[in-house]
């Protein structure tokens, strides 16, 4: 029943009651998502964790119709996933980068891998390769060089930094990103994760990361959704989420390193709010600026 | 995980099934599937399906395990029963245009599909129930008196167990390329068929690539581990023919001598 819901123009994606049972209808049948109802707002940077098999990876593979709905209804700007048209262009509307995206390789080039997206959006050749260079660039990598170089021949960091400038060469409105900072160092993880903070501040883009980095998540979401064996079990700002460790502690993520200090403090007997924390540490840095003036 | 059992794969258990020598196992594979082939009288095929059964019994495996081995075959199972069924002369029972079922047909269509179906429900037994490791030395035992022909048991016996072993790997990654293709546009349920061909290669590429690493990966591990090409190994477990085992054997070979004595 496409267009029965009124479409709001601040929501991008919008999930109502969404199961989704693997190899449904067989002795086999799995489910991953049960009932999860949620939306995405347009321009907004959601971070989706939760414990491995939770059902983060499904629900993203929703997100661009990949997956569909064995129950309840996944909505992308206004449009039923199931409608088959629909489906078909979802991929230049919702970019889905898996987990480990540069097993994806396979062009002679880095450009031409790039430039693949792109292509199969019908563009003009010029506009191709412009999309393709500034993705390139985004990543870190140089665009002359990419148009030599095979992308077998690149180190795994660089492969996985090729790998999702072909996701951003499409230019999608949503950018689905699953764990796209693992295994890297932790200054290539914090490049990378501001590529997309970037993207979402100037450019307007929506971005849903899945990822276990707490540090990272609270630093980058508007908003933190928290998926338990298929269900949410938590939603809200970083401030919301962290505030309130003990569930988190409990189904085995960890905490950000602020309010790991603030709970262990807790456990030490010195119970404070986030707001009070940030007022005695702002106090802290006065005295020590009045005490030290030199000290930076 | 049961989400995705493949023909070839291997479940730990304690069965008496698992417990059997594996050579042992082959032998009466070996001797089972002639003698589901030779079966002549329908006796016979109510003897050796009872037997099946009795051995997936036995193996403490759900039948469920055993149908989804069986799913990947059902096209072919199906495709040799219908052209039992309308390309045997005799009597017909029903037309389709040019085409006729006969009973006949039907019959022998039927009984074939009942061969295949015991065959890889039996031969599946085999890899459930006997880690690839066992297989190995067994395969690499009973081709001893080949080895002395040139044959390299032992290697030949070590690739086919890496390669039973990774073939639900490379479904997997299979699938999840797919999958990440489709998110950059292409559509593999369009097109001319050359431009399908052509987009399998978005698909071909990063899979090849994908297992010749893993392959150099695993060669590392594997010499890393001490495995050296050509070289004597010991086993840790040596296979050792017990009395359960020649029983087994005795009485698979039994079972097929009934079936070729009474189709003489």
């Amino acid at each position: 029943m496409p267009g029965s819901v009124k479409y709001n123009n601040q929501e991008i994606i919008r999930v109502e009651g969404l199961t989704h049972v693997y190899a449904a209808g067989t002795p086999l049948a799995a489910a991953a998502l049960r009932d999860v109802s949620l939306s995405v707002k347009k321009g907004e940077f959601l971070v989706l964790a939760g414990p491995t098999g939770s059902g983060k990876s499904t629900l993203a593979q929703h997100f661009n119709g990949l997956l569909l709905p064995t129950a309840g209804i996944v909505r992308v700007a206004g449009r039923d996933t199931r409608e088959k048209n629909f489906r078909r262009r979802l991929w230049q509307l919702v970019g889905l980068a898996f987990q480990y995206p540069e097993q994806q390789l396979f062009a002679e080039t880095v450009f031409d891998d790039v430039a693949f997206g792109p292509r199969n959006l019908r563009l003009a050749a010029e506009e191709v390769e412009k999309r393709a260079a500034a993705a390139l660039e985004m990543v870190g990598l140089d665009p002359r060089e990419a148009k030599e170089r095979s992308p077998f021949a690149l180190s795994q960091g660089q492969r996985r930094r090729a790998a999702l400038a072909g996701i951003l060469a499409i230019d999608p409105a949503v950018l689905v990103l699953d764990e796209p900072a693992a295994g890297l160092d932790p200054r290539g993880r914090r490049r990378l994760l501001g590529v997309f903070k970037d993207l979402q501040q100037r450019r307007g883009k929506t971005i849903v990361l899945i990822t276990h980095d707490m540090d990272n998540a609270a630093l980058l979401a508007d908003r933190i959704v928290i998926l338990k064996e298929g269900r949410i079990f938590r939603e809200g700002t970083p401030r919301e989420v962290f505030g309130d460790p003990g569930p988190l502690l409990e189904i085995g993520l960890r905490l950000p390193v602020p309010a790991e200090i603030l709970r262990r403090l807790g456990i030490k007997g010195v119970a404070l709010t986030l707001p009070e924390a940030e007022e005695r540490i702002n106090e802290a840095a006065a005295e020590i600026r009045k005490r030290w003036p030199d000290f930076r | 995980m049961v989400e995705n059992i493949v023909f070839g794969q291997y479940i730990p258990g304690k069965s008496i099934l698992h417990r059997l020598d594996p050579r042992a196992k082959i032998f009466c594979l070996l001797t089972f599937i002639p003698a589901v082939l030779l079966a002549g009288h329908w006796p016979f095929y109510v003897l050796l399906t009872l037997l099946t059964a009795f051995l997936i019994v036995l193996a403490g495996l759900p039948w469920r395990i055993i149908f989804q081995t069986l799913r990947p075959f059902w096209f072919i199972l199906v495709l040799t029963f219908l052209l039992q069924v309308f390309f045997t002369p005799g009597e017909a029972f029903l037309r389709a245009g040019i085409f006729q079922a006969t009973k006949e047909g039907a019959v022998l269509g039927g009984l074939l599909f009942w061969r295949l179906t015991l065959i890889i429900a039996v031969s599946s037994l085999l890899t459930l129930t006997t880690s690839p490791l066992d297989l190995t030395a067994a395969v690499e035992r009973l081709l001893a008196p080949v080895a002395r022909l040139g044959v390299n048991a032992p290697e030949l016996a070590m690739m086919m167990t890496v390669a039973i072993r990774f073939l639900p790997v490379l479904l997997r990654e299979a699938l999840t390329i797919k999958k990440a293709q489709q998110a950059r546009g292409v559509d593999f349920n369009s097109g001319w068929p050359w431009e399908r061909l052509a987009k399998t290669i978005p698909l071909l590429v990063p899979l090849f690539a994908g297992t010749f690493g893993r392959a150099e990966e695993l060669a590392a591990a594997m010499e890393a581990r001490g495995y050296r090409v050509g070289a004597k190994r010991t086993r840790l477990h040596p296979l050792r023919f017990a009395w359960r085992d020649l029983a087994a054997a005795g009485f698979t070979a039994a079972v097929f001598a009934l079936v070729v004595f009474f189709r003489a």
